[in-house]
């Protein structure tokens, strides 16, 4: 009972940390292209 | 009519403020240990005698005000504005005993600033100073950022409905789970979780940087504190650049958007929809906002010449944006450098970033994000009930986890703080221009960094600046953690025990 407890609670950790550093990523390479645009348009 | 607070309703603050502070007598426990272990005496000595003094003061209350009653809202707001008033002045004993600071008003400042997660220093010699004072800088960034009240309630209080009240004058309105205990102790294993994977990556990242395991570690413990608390405090003067580290800005940058992010959405990431964070009111004002932002900050440094390539515009321009919009606070430029190589556009762009700020019931300051978006939201209403025909019913609705329909009074509500904050970034900016030292945009910049809990600098801060000044900052940080309301409330206390009339 109680290591199901924390296998479930494993697996969310591991959620939260993957879908944490997904948005991270993600912002950063939003951030890219928006920069890599502004130096193409104004550079 | 105002009636006048009893005996009762003080013993019952007292009894809380009380074990506030034991808390943080608690808390001065740790760096004490490690001041102990580094053979640091002169620290050791401050610690013992701060955590003393809080034992002995919340020693007192416990046994003198011990009472049953129950909290009351205006209870709760009262001693959340008295409990960061009061940890502040007791958490700066430590400080001023250590040396490191001009003078107790330093020191007081230096303790708001890191309860707060503000993270703006006056410390002399940051370089130089002792270890277990850096950790205990970044602890009172934790104990701040996850809510000293919740660290003492989740310790000492056996539960039930009176610590709500607490929580929610803490500015964190959010129920997460069906109760505060199980809320907080949610809260606390992310922290927790996150507490480990930071500081290995942020580990792996300063090694990588030719930092010794030992080093990386103490470094990589202390940059998270400051980054997923969204404090700021660094261990270095010279804060993230010291590094000179892509690896360590990138998971800097991921921990201070995890910081920025509220525990409502850390919760719908770990166990609920993930959808359900993109549809979040809050997120698509932040993800928006922050774009846009950064589209200006990119055509601002590139005009100003500043930076002609990508990489800068990543490691100079988003992390800075990323660290006002999180409200960290961590710099990876030298202090003047807003004002004398950014131009005029990008420090105006972070000024507005640091402005909105993070998440509500998250560790981020500012405006915060779900107010600006139901400004906006009622904004759009309005002008929709303009081009409508008088007798049309028109409803607008948001997503916050569930859809809500906007009513006047919660745009009202959200227009009023976003105002009063507004008020209190420009107080501060005009107190900086009374001194005639300084010019708009530095008062400004400090004046929305101090009053959003944000830590970044464009030099105001220094231990040599107007004691005035830093009085005020201290105020305006105080101010901003708490929202206001408390703030307010605790005034209205005040007027009531001057001149109400003794209830019956």
């Amino acid at each position: 009972m109680i290591s199901e407890r924390r296998r479930s609670r494993g697996h969310e950790a591991v959620r939260g940390i993957l879908l944490l550093t997904g948005l991270g990523l993600m912002t950063i390479a939003v951030a890219t292209v928006i920069a890599a645009a502004t130096v193409a348009l104004m550079g | 009519m105002l009636l006048r607070p009893g005996a009762d309703d003080l013993r019952l603050i007292g009894y809380y403020l009380g074990k506030v502070l034991l808390g943080l007598g608690l808390l001065m426990l740790l760096p004490a240990l490690a001041a102990l272990w580094l053979g640091e005496w002169n620290e050791l000595t401050g610690f013992i005698i701060g955590a003393s003094l809080c034992t002995i003061v919340g020693s007192a209350t416990e046994v003198r005000l011990a009472t049953r009653r129950a909290l009351t809202w205006a209870h709760g707001m009262v001693t959340v504005a008295l409990a960061w008033l009061i940890g502040a002045i007791f958490a700066a004993v430590p400080m001023h005993l250590s040396g490191r600071y001009t003078d107790l008003l330093s020191s007081v400042f230096e303790a708001m600033s890191g309860l707060t997660t503000t993270g703006l220093s006056v410390i002399h010699d940051l370089d130089h100073t002792p270890l277990s004072m850096d950790l205990y800088r970044h602890l009172l960034h934790f104990a701040g950022g996850q809510g000293i009240i919740i660290v003492v309630l989740s310790l000492f209080a056996a539960g039930g409905g009176r610590i709500g009240t607490l929580y929610v004058s803490e500015a964190r309105d959010e129920r997460i789970l069906p109760n505060f205990i199980r809320t907080s102790r949610f809260i606390y294993r992310v922290a927790a979780t996150y507490l480990v994977v930071g500081t290995t990556a942020l580990t792996i990242a300063l090694m990588s940087a030719g930092f010794t395991p030992g080093r990386a570690v103490w470094h990589g413990f202390n940059l998270f504190l400051a980054a997923f608390d969204t404090g700021g405090f660094s261990p270095m003067q010279a804060s993230v650049i010291y590094y000179h580290s892509f690896a360590v800005e990138v998971v800097i940058m991921v921990l201070m958007l995890a910081g920025a992010i509220s525990f409502g959405l850390h919760f719908q990431m770990w166990r609920g929809d993930p959808r359900q964070v993109l549809r979040h009111l809050e997120t698509r004002t932040l993800a928006l906002s922050t774009s846009l932002l950064f589209v200006v900050i990119s055509f601002g440094l590139v005009r100003s010449g500043a930076y002609d390539s990508v990489g800068p515009l990543i490691r100079k321009g988003l992390f800075t944006l990323i660290s006002a919009v999180s409200s960290a606070g961590y710099q990876v430029n030298v202090g003047d450098t807003y004002a004398t190589d950014w131009g005029a556009l990008a420090p105006a762009a972070v000024v507005i970033a640091m402005a909105i700020g993070g998440m509500a019931s998250s560790t981020a300051g500012g405006i915060k994000a779900i107010r600006v978006g139901v400004t906006a939201k009622a904004l759009i209403h309005d002008v929709r009930k303009l081009l409508q025909p008088e007798a049309a019913l028109v409803i607008s609705t948001y997503d916050v986890g569930r859809r809500q329909i906007l009513r006047d009074e919660t745009a009202r509500a959200a227009t009023t703080v976003l105002l009063l904050f507004v008020v209190n970034y420009l107080f501060g900016a005009l107190i900086g221009l009374a001194y005639g030292e300084y010019d708009i945009t530095q008062t400004l910049f400090e004046s929305v960094s101090a009053a959003a809990n944000m830590g970044l600098s464009i030099g105001v801060t220094s231990p040599g600046m107007p004691r005035g000044l830093m009085v005020v900052y201290t105020v305006q940080m105080w101010l901003g953690r708490l929202e206001f309301v408390a703030v307010f409330a605790l005034f209205g206390y005040l007027v009531s025990l001057a001149r109400g009339r003794a209830s019956t």
